[in-house]
């Protein structure tokens, strides 16, 4: 069998799993001996295993060998101490309902899921296909570029400044202005006279969502002075020159980011799979009066 | 006659007539501020000496009352007042330091970290704490491999057994163990010490904020620094404390890379009401990442990281006390003002990687300028529209932009013989006194000064207040120069610094003409002369640069190498003083770009060069009574540097 395949194998995760709780947790105590600290060399080993959260037994077992007796000392008191008052904790239960030691578990678990076995380069088809699937994630936003003459409501009522706004309009039809030259009609706006490329998100951030989508349904007037549209500010006379719809590159440009998403997702499909092997070991049974499926009275 | 033209000579004749305008608010108001400055809340400056300087401090200075310093203990005041002032302290573990040490907060200092803070500071070991915080704050960007392999199991249970046996770690070992474990961090930055010091600075701001006259922005500093790379941000809102106490800053504990900071102020924002701007701050420090053009996963820039990005990021800090992000002589060669204040260190902590950055076109404002017409090029959306802004970082808690009135990057740099003996390898003199920004607003409030920065309608300084106004249009001439209206010409005939324009299939003039005005410091030196920065795509799209003198002072004719001469220097070396007895008081001009190509994206920035002026080393050696430092000028050109105006193609029929 090759290493890859065998990393694949759940059985391995809980072999690893299973020697990560053996270095966190020590060797299995028998229930009889809770009183006793034995202080042997294997203990002592894992003890350092722990504690430099290593692996390979056979380096903390150098490690031990190389101490001198002043240190090895040092060390089996250090020992003794956790021990006791590790097995005093357990004894006390006061491992139970505590959130840090609940949350380090799951966290425990949750990264040996995370970092189980790499996916396989996937083939050309595999990559399509995943694009094909998720081509929202891929859309780009569409753009717009106009020009506008600023009419403010602040100081009027909104029929006034709708008399005002059909003047101007009439007004910058009259003098064939064009987009260069909003910026002498109307009033001072906050932000830009001239949009160039924006996206719709900048477009509401400055004028408001409803403005925003206004502007962008709007898409058969180019060149010509219309409106007037209403933003939170007031009202808008605009003057579009160019409008860039939403669109979805090719696959051929984006291979390299879909390659990249593929294996993301399929990482994390692995560890999902891997959590619900866990699960379904469990049988769950939720109180009647919190059921969330099946039929709901009225 | 054509149409265009005619409509253009009646709307230079009677401006008022053309629009039927009612009364116009431009924003006519130039005010004054730090949009990024430290107080005792951020880990860094508590560490390096500023134990007393909190926000309140901060606000009081900047409105020009007296304060103490936090070092010296000596009574500091600004010569002139700042006429509005952001507190934007790291939110990595805010106020840490600060709830560990003055409060003696009991988590933080049984905390493993916290114990070994509380130890060296008894042993008086600030250089090794510092290092340590710094290093914590910095080691949210490490990549999991290497907080793996750096240290093996075996030294990581030699140092614990260490401990055990009563032996101290050097720095080196604290690093390391940092790296090892990002737990350590995280018993640091807890979440409800971080809402109580939050909630000083909001409460500080809250005091502060004096509409019509004093304004104060609410913000902090997201820090994150990816493998020793600069990522650093200020974010700040318009908004009051009620919107500001809804959340917690977000900090590089939270996510490493600067989309998770967008996303995250995308959501917040819509979730309570708060208008952010993230400016992104030291791009001269960032090993290329701030301006790159792919995203934190590698991929190349598409639209929609660009249109995320410059939704927030619409001004980047071009000038603080950590040196200039315009450019660099490597990346500008032809430009002969280039070497400026280039700082030489790197945020790098760890000892075995190199500590000088190697400029590249990711690091500087100018050349991202230029990545983002050829990215606009490719994907339709430019990333990186910035407009420039400058502001101190300073650490102190005091807002000195003045190379004569210079109280430090940190509290313990902050004296002259600290400057000389140096932070661990770096030099105070390595550093100068920078920069302010200039922002043009109708009011004297938050949300005034906010629109501006979104709007790009602002200008970074190294410290002097050199007034600044820049428009650009198609129909600017040489008599609007003779008029008094000068801003309601600007705005009616054209657009301010920080807007588009676009060319037009049917119109003449093809070409736009730039209206250039810039006035000295009232209470500073001369100005020697106004450039415009150019920047445009070639015809295989590749984009390059090109620097014009536009309006200079005296009678300087170009020499035969094509330059300008320059323009003298007036500064006694013995006594550090200068005379106002070259330069003008005052520059304005017209100006048309002689190479214009109405097919190519463009676009054109001002920068504006004050006649030279002592550098705070300078006073510094003189104050030591030493020969000044060789490794640092005596003197510089401080400037202004405008936010660009862009040039779109007119947009292709495609109907």
């Amino acid at each position: 069998m090759h290493l890859p395949q065998l990393f694949k194998e759940p059985l391995l995760h809980f072999v690893i799993l299973g020697f990560v709780l053996f270095v966190v947790f020590g060797e299995p105590m028998p229930q009889s001996d809770i009183t006793k600290i034995e202080v042997t060399r294997p203990a002592l080993v894992s003890f350092i295993q722990y504690k430099s959260k290593m692996l390979e037994p056979e380096m903390a077992s150098d490690i031990l060998q190389a101490l001198s007796l002043e240190d090895l000392s040092n060390l089996i008191d250090e020992y003794v101490r956790e021990e006791a008052l590790y097995r005093e904790a357990l004894s006390l239960g006061l491992e139970a309902r505590d959130p840090i030691i609940r949350k380090r578990l799951i966290q425990k678990l949750e990264l040996l899921a995370e970092t189980g076995p790499r996916p396989n380069e996937p083939k050309t088809e595999e990559l399509i296909e995943y694009y094909q699937r998720n081509k929202k994630d891929y859309a780009q936003p569409a753009s717009i570029s106009f020009s506008h003459v600023f009419i403010r409501t602040s100081d009027q009522d909104m029929q006034s400044a709708q008399t005002r706004a059909k003047e101007l309009l009439h007004t910058l039809r009259q003098a064939e202005a064009g987009f260069r030259d909003a910026t002498a009609y109307g009033e001072h706006f906050l932000y830009h006279t001239n949009y160039v490329k924006r996206t719709s998100d900048t477009i509401a951030a400055d004028f408001g969502a409803g403005f925003a989508q206004a502007l962008f349904s709007e898409t058969t007037t180019m060149s010509k002075w219309t409106g007037p549209l209403t933003s939170k500010h007031g009202l808008h006379l605009v003057f579009v020159v160019e409008r860039t719809p939403a669109q979805t590159p090719p696959y051929k440009v984006m291979q390299d980011r879909i390659r990249h998403d593929f294996l993301r997702e399929a990482q994390r499909q692995s560890s999902q799979f891997f959590i619900g092997q866990i699960q379904s070991k469990y049988q769950t049974n939720i109180a009647p009066d919190l059921q969330t499926t099946g039929s709901i009275p009225d | 006659m054509n149409i265009g033209v005619k409509f253009l000579t009646i709307c230079t004749f009677s401006l008022f007539a053309c629009g039927n305008a009612q009364a116009q608010e431009y924003p006519d108001q130039l005010l004054w501020g730090d949009t990024h400055l430290h107080s005792n809340l951020s880990v860094d400056a508590y560490i390096f000496g500023n134990h007393t300087a909190d926000a309140d401090t901060a606000y009081r200075f900047a409105k020009g009352a007296p304060a103490i310093h936090p070092y010296t203990r000596a009574k500091v005041q600004l010569e002139t007042p700042l006429d509005f002032l952001a507190v934007t302290d790291h939110a990595e573990m805010l106020g840490m330091p600060y709830s560990l040490f003055e409060q003696n907060d009991a988590r933080l200092a049984n905390s493993r970290l916290g114990k070994r803070l509380v130890e060296l500071r008894s042993e008086g070991k600030v250089g090794h704490a510092a290092r340590i915080i710094v290093w914590g704050m910095n080691s949210a960007g490490l990549s999991e491999a290497e907080r793996t392999q750096k240290v093996s199991a075996g030294t990581k249970f030699k140092w614990w057994f260490a401990k055990l046996i009563g032996k101290q770690a050097n720095v080196e070992q604290d690093l390391k163990w940092i790296s090892s474990d990002p737990s350590l961090v995280d018993e640091l930055n807890l979440a409800d010490i971080a809402r109580s010091n939050w909630e000083i600075n909001i409460a500080a701001a809250e005091r502060h904020n004096e509409p019509g006259k004093f304004t104060t922005l609410i913000g902090w500093e997201y820090s994150a620094t990816r493998d020793g790379a600069n990522l650093h941000r200020v974010v700040l809102i318009p908004e009051g404390g009620n919107i500001a106490r809804k959340f917690l800053p977000f900090s590089s504990i939270d996510s490493i890379n600067p989309e998770d900071l967008w996303h995250w102020l995308d959501e917040t924002s819509a979730a309570t009401g708060a208008h952010f701007v993230s400016i992104p701050h030291n791009s001269n420090v960032s090993k290329g990442q701030m301006f790159a053009r792919i995203d934190s996963s590698g991929d190349p820039i598409d639209a929609k990281y660009a249109a995320l990005r410059s939704r927030f990021e619409t001004v980047a800090e071009v000038t603080q006390i950590k040196g200039t992000s315009e450019t660099h002589p490597l990346l500008s060669p032809d430009d002969e003002f280039a070497d400026f204040e280039f700082f030489r260190h790197l945020l790098e902590m760890r000892a075995d990687r190199p500590q000088t950055p190697t400029p590249t076109e990711g690091d500087y404002v100018r050349s991202a300028l230029k990545t983002g017409l050829e990215i606009e090029n490719d994907i339709g959306i430019n990333p990186y529209k910035l407009g420039m802004i400058g502001a101190t970082d300073s650490h102190t808690g005091l807002a000195s932009a003045e190379e004569n009135n210079f109280m430090g990057k940190m509290a313990l740099d902050s004296i002259p013989e600290n400057k000389e003996r140096g932070l661990g390898r770096l030099s105070g003199w390595s550093m100068s006194a920078s920069g302010l920004s200039g922002v043009w607003a109708r009011n004297n409030s938050r949300s005034e000064i906010i629109a501006a920065i979104k709007r790009r309608e602002v200008y970074g300084t190294t410290g002097p207040r050199i007034a600044l106004r820049f428009f650009g249009g198609f129909a600017f001439e040489n008599a609007d120069l003779e008029t008094n209206n000068f801003a309601t010409i600007g705005y009616t005939k054209g657009v301010p610094m920080g807007s588009d324009l676009i060319g037009e299939n049917r119109s003449i003039p093809k070409a736009p003409s730039f209206l250039l005005h810039a006035a000295k410091d009232p209470k500073g030196a001369n100005l020697d002369r106004i450039q415009v920065i150019k920047g445009w795509l070639d015809s295989a799209g590749h984009a390059q640069e090109k620097v014009f003198d536009a309006v200079w002072s005296g009678h300087r004719k170009f020499g035969a190498n094509g330059k300008l001469p320059a323009i003298g220097d007036t500064v006694d070396r013995s006594t550090a003083r200068y005379q106002n007895t070259i330069g003008s008081e005052e520059l304005a001009g017209v100006w048309h770009d002689p190479d214009f190509n109405p097919d190519v994206r463009a676009f054109y920035y001002v920068r504006v060069l004050q006649i030279p002026t002592p550098r705070n080393s300078l006073y510094d050696s003189l104050a030591l009574n030493k020969a000044p430092p060789k490794s640092y000028p005596q003197v510089l050109q401080e400037r202004a540097y405008s936010s660009p105006i862009w040039y779109s193609p007119a947009p292709k029929l495609t109907e």
